[in-house]
């Protein structure tokens, strides 16, 4: 039985997982649940960050979201498409384009614009679209000087970079970044950030998937994720305002943050959380200073 | 009292004479002494990896000098191999250099190079394997490749320390760790120096495990060391690494944002509480700031 | 001494963009034009049609305004081989053609050096130097991802008889992306070993059976890196909606022009020529001058 058409009101949004449970090895001596229950609604537009330890389960419920896994239990909708329905599949994976962790074990051609054109080659478009679809795609990622350049001889932000244009070449209402910045340097992942902040402009919708505390901000929401479940779901600084909670689930706050709470602590009017540095200089400057100490 | 390790004008040169030549190192100078803990920075390209790989002999100085516990490594009659017992080396992920089937024999793989006798071996092996937190009995006999990512990098670097080496270095050892495993990492390197005495080398990209390690950084650009100081002299410099590409602490950020707007702050503070105090004495915070909206949050 | 990285920039199979006429050919020509040339050198059986095959070949290059240097980069680490094989030759050799074919110039127990031989290895060397060049010449010239889809839709009229044309092209191309990532990979998992004092007989000290043995940390490594990244690939592959030959259409378009008709024709005509020509006019002359200069070689070694 398909779901092709939506039955309530819930499955119309973007992605939506209905108690969703997964286990590894199911017939093996040790399986492993790596999602317990996970119930999610994300709407089209939005920019989700999913944060949690290793081992939280965020890189299988990302491989849900395509269809490259399924469900044990629960069910995922992708804009009402069910993923266990094998006649959506080519669908799904039309509209939910993924980055992975690792750049160079994503690149399958020789030259870069080769591979961008890769999944629109497999979506059988003419010619004419394809050369398209692959300039549009390097120009958002800002990668056309380097179209008919090897991959191996690009920088790991580049080749990400690259990585996503293939990404985005299939014109995903959404785009998961699955750890996608773990093995940049700094300028790397500010490459790919700005990136995703761009396409994000555009009206796609973004899940980005990170360790990195720092990176909750880029979203307008973070999701936190413990042991295969869904742990705190709110705006960045809902989240960040429990340092308790997030140091118990082995997570922690950018030092920024803590000094904001700590200074917070002094002064109840000075705001807390804070998510960056600049709006910290920002609140600080509104205090005056002190007399007599050099001032 | 001379330095475990010297470097003086080192330049190199990659695939001289082919039209693939690059210049990597344009005179490197460095030192370090015993008992430090040294980091290197600078952005990718930088050359940060050549010049690491002088230190074990892994590469030898086509120009310039280096010296490594008083060896000099241009000597042609250099014991290679006896440098390699002294000087041990962790690369990024290091991860992928395991082969053994299972864990024990892999950490073993580095003593048993240099012909030390078994008990010596496996009691290399257990204090290595205790060091980097994976219980000896619990897991010499687990298969190398079933462990997690995190456990394999932990027997990948109890395997270069089973070779009790004086000088240590790491390149990029928290890459892809998460918060939590990562910081343990760092406290188990603080340790080994504390403890053990171990020189140690830290090749990386996040400051601010940097600024808490580090008795000295070296700065890297365009192969050659631009910079060299305490970790307070060199992020109160933040306008100066921003040009090269690299970022100060957040705290830091913080103090010189401040500074940047007319507050006689210092800058060179590196830690939360030094910075919780130097704004407590800087900012009058009992009086009520300018503008403020009671519903901001 | 030991530079690792010099594995990063093998040069057979690199691309360098002279832009000459032989670059702009069709790629399905050239491999075509390359499949003739060498059953050409290979079923070449005199010395005038090898120096004839040489000469053209060397002419091609030429064409291509490739450094010669590069189209015999190739030729340098199989020297050692090269070496070898033309001493097996020369003492090993035994005459197809009667005692009267070939005149003795050294003998000594069964080892038997002959003007016969010494056409062999002349003609072996003149061989393995042709093909060396025409293996640089096609790859010097060509993209790998001409080559890949040049192969492709030469072989894809097997596909009715199911030959998995796309599937192999496929391999091929990731084969050859993959390349110098595996070879960097290997370098650096040859540092880490080397640090933890793995011997990789820097100085030659070692016998064939230990040096074997000590290639495991290397290769165990590397195929299981392999592994990795080929389930990781396979995954992306996937998630960007692949799901085998059928239906893709091509971002390269291949087209066939007038000049590429032309070029094949010509090649294989000259190869037809070669193969079924019984020319060894030169045959007599360069014979008699080779033996006669090896003979007073042999004479001065040995007295």
């Amino acid at each position: 039985m398909s779901d092709a058409l939506p039955s309530s009101g819930e499955r119309t949004s973007m992605i939506t997982l209905e108690s969703v449970y997964h286990t590894y090895d199911a017939q093996k001596p040790h399986p492993v649940m790596a999602l317990r229950g996970i119930d999610l609604h994300i709407e089209q537009g939005e920019y989700v960050v999913l944060i949690g330890r290793n081992g939280s389960g965020k890189s299988t419920l990302a491989k849900h979201l395509n269809a490259l896994l399924l469900p044990s239990q629960g069910e995922v909708f992708i804009k009402g498409m069910n993923t266990k329905d094998p006649q959506h599949v080519t669908a799904i994976r039309h509209t939910v384009g993924m980055v992975f962790q690792v750049p160079d074990n994503q690149l399958v051609a020789t030259v870069v614009e080769e591979d961008v054109a890769f999944g629109p080659e497999n979506m059988g478009l003419p010619h004419r679209e394809l050369r398209e679809r692959v300039d549009e795609a390097l120009t958002i990622v800002d990668m056309v000087e380097y179209r008919d350049r090897p991959p191996h001889l690009l920088s790991a932000g580049q080749k990400q970079r690259v990585a996503i244009a293939g990404a985005i070449a299939m014109r995903p209402a959404c785009l998961v970044l699955d750890e996608a910045t773990a093995m940049l340097d700094p300028r790397g992942r500010r490459e790919v950030l700005d990136t995703a902040q761009r396409l994000h402009a555009q009206g796609i919708t973004i899940l980005a998937i990170t360790h990195f505390m720092h990176e909750a901000v880029e979203g307008s929401r973070v999701i936190v994720l413990d042991q295969g479940t869904i742990a705190m779901d709110g705006t960045p600084r809902e989240v960040f305002s429990q340092t308790d909670r997030l140091r118990q689930l082995g997570l922690d706050v950018p030092p920024v943050t803590r000094l904001a709470g700590r200074i917070h602590r002094r002064q109840p009017a000075f705001p807390t959380p804070l998510l960056s540095v600049e709006e910290c200089v920002e609140e600080l400057g509104r205090f005056p200073q002190s007399t007599g100490v050099g001032g | 009292m001379t330095p475990v390790l010297r470097v003086e004008e080192l330049h190199h040169t990659y695939l001289r004479g082919t039209p693939f030549e690059a210049v990597s190192l344009r005179g490197v100078d460095m030192e370090v002494h015993q008992g430090e803990i040294v980091s290197i920075i600078g952005p990718t390209g930088s050359g940060k990896s050549t010049l690491i790989q002088h230190f074990n002999g892994l590469i030898r100085p086509q120009k310039g000098k280096v010296f490594v516990l008083g060896q000099d490594l241009r000597d042609p009659d250099l014991d290679i191999k006896g440098l390699r017992r002294q000087v041990g080396m962790i690369f990024q992920t290091p991860e992928q250099q395991l082969f053994e089937q299972y864990v024990g024999d892999d950490v073993a793989f580095g003593p048993r190079n240099f012909g030390l006798g078994r008990p010596e071996v496996r009691q290399r092996v257990k204090k290595a394997m205790e060091t980097v937190g994976l219980g000896f009995e619990e897991f010499k006999d687990r298969m190398t490749f079933s462990l997690s990512g995190g456990e394999m990098r932990k027997v990948a670097i109890a395997g270069v320390l089973a070779l009790e080496p004086r000088i240590l270095i790491f390149d990029e050892p928290t890459c892809g760790l998460d918060p939590a495993t990562a910081s343990e990492l760092l406290s188990k390197i603080r340790e080994l120096r504390d403890e053990e005495e171990v020189t140690i080398i830290l090749v990386s990209h996040d400051m601010e495990s940097v600024a808490q390690l580090a008795d000295r950084i070296y700065v890297i650009l365009q192969g050659q060391s631009i910079l060299e100081g305490t970790p307070r002299q060199i992020f109160s410099q933040a306008g100066l690494l921003r040009g090269y590409g690299l970022d100060a602490p957040q705290v830091t950020q913080v103090m010189h944002g401040l500074r940047g707007r007319g507050a006689p702050v210092r800058v060179d503070l590196l830690s939360v509480s030094e910075a919780e105090e130097e704004i407590v004495r800087c900012f009058d915070l009992a009086e009520r700031p300018a503008s403020q909206c009671h519903d901001r949050l | 001494m030991t530079d690792y990285s010099a594995f990063r920039h093998l040069t057979i199979g690199q691309y360098l963009p002279y832009g000459s006429m032989v670059h702009r050919l069709d790629p399905r020509a050239k491999i075509v034009m390359f499949s003739l040339l060498v059953a050409a050198v290979t079923f070449a059986n005199s010395y005038t049609a090898s120096v004839i095959l040489l000469v053209v070949l060397l002419g091609v290059v030429r064409l291509s305004r490739t450094p010669l240097r590069f189209a015999l980069q190739g030729l340098r680490p199989a020297l050692p081989w090269i070496a070898v094989f033309a001493l097996m030759q020369l003492l090993f050799y035994r005459n197809p053609y009667g005692p009267k074919a070939c005149s003795t110039i050294w003998n000594w127990g069964f080892i038997d050096i002959t003007t016969c031989s010494i056409r062999q290895i002349g003609l072996m060397i003149l061989r393995l130097l042709e093909f060396m060049i025409l293996i640089s010449l096609l790859t010097l010239t060509t993209r790998t991802t001409e080559l890949t889809h040049g192969l492709e839709r030469l072989l894809s009229p097997l596909k009715r008889l199911r030959f998995p044309a796309h599937e192999l092209a496929l391999v091929f191309a990731i084969a050859l992306r993959f390349a110098p990532t595996l070879a960097g990979e290997l370098e650096r998992i040859m540092k880490a070993q080397a640090s933890r004092g793995a011997d990789f007989g820097e100085g030659g000290r070692l016998g064939f059976i230990q040096r074997t043995r000590n290639l495991l940390p290397l290769l165990v490594p590397l195929f299981i890196s392999a592994l990795r990244r080929a389930e990781d690939l396979a995954l992306a592959m996937e998630a960007r909606g692949y799901t085998g030959g059928r239906g893709r259409t091509s971002y390269l378009q291949l087209r066939a022009l007038p000049r590429d008709y032309l070029a094949l024709a010509l090649v294989g005509a000259f190869c037809v020529a070669i193969l079924f020509s019984t020319l060894d006019v030169l045959d007599g002359f360069i014979f008699s001058a080779v033996s006669a200069w090896a003979r007073e070689v042999f004479f001065h070694i040995v007295h």
